[in-house]
């Protein structure tokens, strides 16, 4: 091991947090539509939408912040159409979930082709500003701190909201309701709870966890958008959820390890000599068949909510 | 019977709002709607080599399509038609190279019979993750498909590359036995179109009118009475999955042996995903998966003759309309299906 090698170390580490991010804030909205019943393929589309949302807005507004909150909203509206469909007709999610993936790239692909032109007229271009880093920390002297902490506000927020879910799911009178009715809508609609507005709230929180998802990836880790540049991680974030066994520790944990996967094969490519053409795509399929050895070994201990992906009609 | 002919009418709306669709969002981006729907008739079907090129985008599709639908008739969650798409490609590509002195008539049909293996094998892992690991198949088929694109990228860039292409990003072309016949050389209409319409009446034939597509029905609609049936649902599962990568596969390999004869390291088309939009506007009806194929195709192959066409209006045509329109005519058909049924609701 030389030096070289130990100077990328906190590159990664900091690569690794930033690129885990999107992964948590969308894994954790679908761990609430999830534990209410809902499984959300659309996962993928509203994480794009969210992401050229945030470009828009943050590209006209001149602001990230606004970006991030268009994109949260564009992302909730997404889910109330998947709920209207899936709650309100209680339509297929699976079905539903791939309409709305195809239905997003194809919108986001023409709106923002749209944007571009309307840029260029104005000569200028379709580029989001950026969040900043929170904490001002000189890479160079505090190499590890600066990898540790020195993150923007979408990174720190998506910390909080993972321990809020955790603990507003299992300690709270509305988490108590949003797990009865992912369980058992009968029992809880006798209960009097009413499950149709428990599964839209849980439907459109998922999507703005989606949106804002999709935003980091316009205004954190890049500035700019491409279209399908979610290339996956909706997915990804569906596999954490069964992979963390519907838990919020054990989903940010997983969504750490992910994100690291992808840090490395940034910080490797370029040091992969002459077989890199062969190596990279090998790199790149590494998170998706780990996924699958994952599910393949832990996914018999898991207990999914008994409702889950089942519709419920009154009557 | 009422019910076949709200179906008819059920797709038959989906469809026409998705053309509707794709006019509105035209006409909003600026473009004259009359010109658009010119240059979209002229594109689809204007003269016979735009006809064959909607047939030829029509075939892979019709043949995802049916392996989809073979799959969620048994209620298998197939969404991994693409990665098996790519394998099936792949594996036709192998084993095409490598064909060049044996006699076409075991040339070609071998090559079609490794898509074929490779995409049962691709859908059997899933199986496998969904028998015995309990792994859902929804996930793990996705997952497989990105495994699919990367798999297509290390074997186009190593084993297979053509030693002759100074980037390495192309194949060899397979060997000329092992090429589908042309059934119009002037058009490069070839002998898979015929394959996938005997797929789709084989299908038909199968799941209509022979006990085991009875039994792989019964299983789709409902699990519980099938096991009290005695019924071996998990060997039917088995089997949905199986023949439904196959038909995937084959559709791989019919586009190598018929159409680009080598694999570059982007290849996927995004079929398989398509695949889905067809298997549910045709209802899960493998007779009407014909029509469905070639809507789709249209509206492919229209876009694309829009992005080509020279029309008024600065920027380039948008072709990820294409995918909108998909998504639009998917969510219309599931809304106007109505709601599931429930069990003992008849």
């Amino acid at each position: 091991m030389n030096a070289d090698w130990l100077d990328l170390a906190p590159s990664t580490i900091h690569r690794g947090i930033q690129g885990a991010t999107p992964l948590l804030l969308a894994a954790t909205g679908e761990l609430v539509a999830e534990r209410a019943g809902l499984v959300n393929i659309g996962i993928e589309g509203m994480m794009l939408i969210g992401a050229l949302a945030g470009a828009a807005a943050a590209w006209a507004g001149g602001s990230a912040t606004a970006g991030l909150l268009a994109a949260a909203a564009a992302g909730a509206l997404v889910g109330l159409l998947f709920a209207l469909w899936t709650v309100g007709g209680a339509r297929d999610q699976i079905v539903t979930g791939l309409a709305i993936n195809l239905l997003a790239l194809g919108a986001t692909g023409v709106a923002a082709e749209r944007i571009d032109a309307t840029a260029r007229a104005g000569s200028g271009e379709f580029v989001a500003p950026r969040f900043a880093s929170l904490l001002a920390i000189d890479a160079a002297r505090h190499p590890i701190l600066h990898a540790l902490l020195a993150h923007d506000a979408i990174t720190w927020l998506a910390l909080p909201l993972v321990v809020m879910t955790a603990v507003a799911l299992r300690c709270t009178r509305p988490g108590l309701t949003l797990r009865a009715v992912g369980e058992n809508p009968e029992a809880a609609d006798t209960a009097g709870v009413r499950v149709a507005a428990a599964r839209t709230f849980a439907a459109a929180f998922g999507g703005a966890c989606a949106g804002a998802a999709g935003a980091c990836l316009t205004l954190s880790i890049s500035n700019r958008f491409q279209d399908g540049m979610t290339d996956g991680r909706g997915f990804v974030a569906l596999a954490l959820v069964i992979f963390g066994r519907w838990s919020a520790v054990r989903i940010a944990l997983a969504a750490l390890f992910f994100g690291g996967l992808e840090a490395l094969q940034v910080t490797l490519q370029p040091r992969l000599g002459s077989r890199v053409h062969v190596l990279y795509p090998a790199m790149l399929a590494l998170p998706y068949v780990l996924t699958l050895l994952a599910l393949a070994l832990r996914s018999g201990q898991a207990r999914p909510p008994a409702g889950l992906a089942i519709p419920y009609r009154r009557g | 019977m009422r019910h076949a002919v709200r179906a008819l009418g059920a797709s038959m709306a989906a469809a026409a709002a998705g053309i509707a669709v794709l006019l509105a969002v035209a006409w909003l981006c600026g473009y004259p709607p009359a010109a658009v729907l010119r240059v979209f008739a002229q594109s689809v079907a204007g003269g016979a080599d735009r006809l064959s090129a909607t047939l030829l985008v029509a075939c892979p599709l019709l043949l995802t399509g049916l392996g989809v639908c073979v799959a969620f008739r048994c209620g298998v969650w197939n969404i991994g038609a693409e990665g098996q798409y790519l394998v099936g490609a792949l594996a036709a590509c192998a084993v095409g190279i490598h064909l060049g002195t044996w006699p076409a008539w075991v040339a070609a049909p071998l090559t079609l019979l490794a898509g074929v293996v490779a995409g049962a094998i691709w859908a059997g892992l899933a199986a496998w993750l969904k028998l015995a690991r309990r792994v859902q198949e929804v996930l793990s088929t996705i997952l497989l498909n990105f495994v699919a694109i990367q798999l297509v990228a290390i074997m186009v860039h190593g084993p297979l590359a053509d030693p002759l292409s100074a980037q390495r990003d192309t194949t060899s072309s397979i060997a000329a036995a092992a090429r589908l016949p042309l059934l119009s050389s002037r058009h490069g209409l070839h002998a898979g179109v015929a394959i996938a319409l005997l797929a789709a009446v084989g299908a038909w034939f199968f799941l209509r009118h022979t006990v085991p597509g009875l039994r792989l029905r019964i299983v789709g609609a409902n699990p519980i009475a099938a096991r009290l049936a005695r019924l071996p649902v998990t060997g039917y599962t088995a089997g949905a999955f199986l023949l439904s990568g196959a038909l995937a596969g084959l559709a791989g390999a019919v586009e190598i042996a018929g159409n680009s004869y080598y694999l570059t390291a982007r290849y996927g088309a995004g079929y398989g995903y398509t695949a889905i939009a067809v298997a549910m506007l045709a209802r899960l009806s493998p007779p009407a998966i014909v029509p469905a194929a070639l809507f789709f195709a249209m509206l492919d192959t229209g876009v694309r003759g829009l992005q080509h066409a020279d029309l008024e209006g600065a920027a380039s045509f948008p072709t990820t309309l294409t995918f909108a329109a998909q998504g639009g005519v998917v969510l219309l058909v599931a809304w106007l299906a109505g709601p599931p049924k429930r069990t003992g609701e008849t």
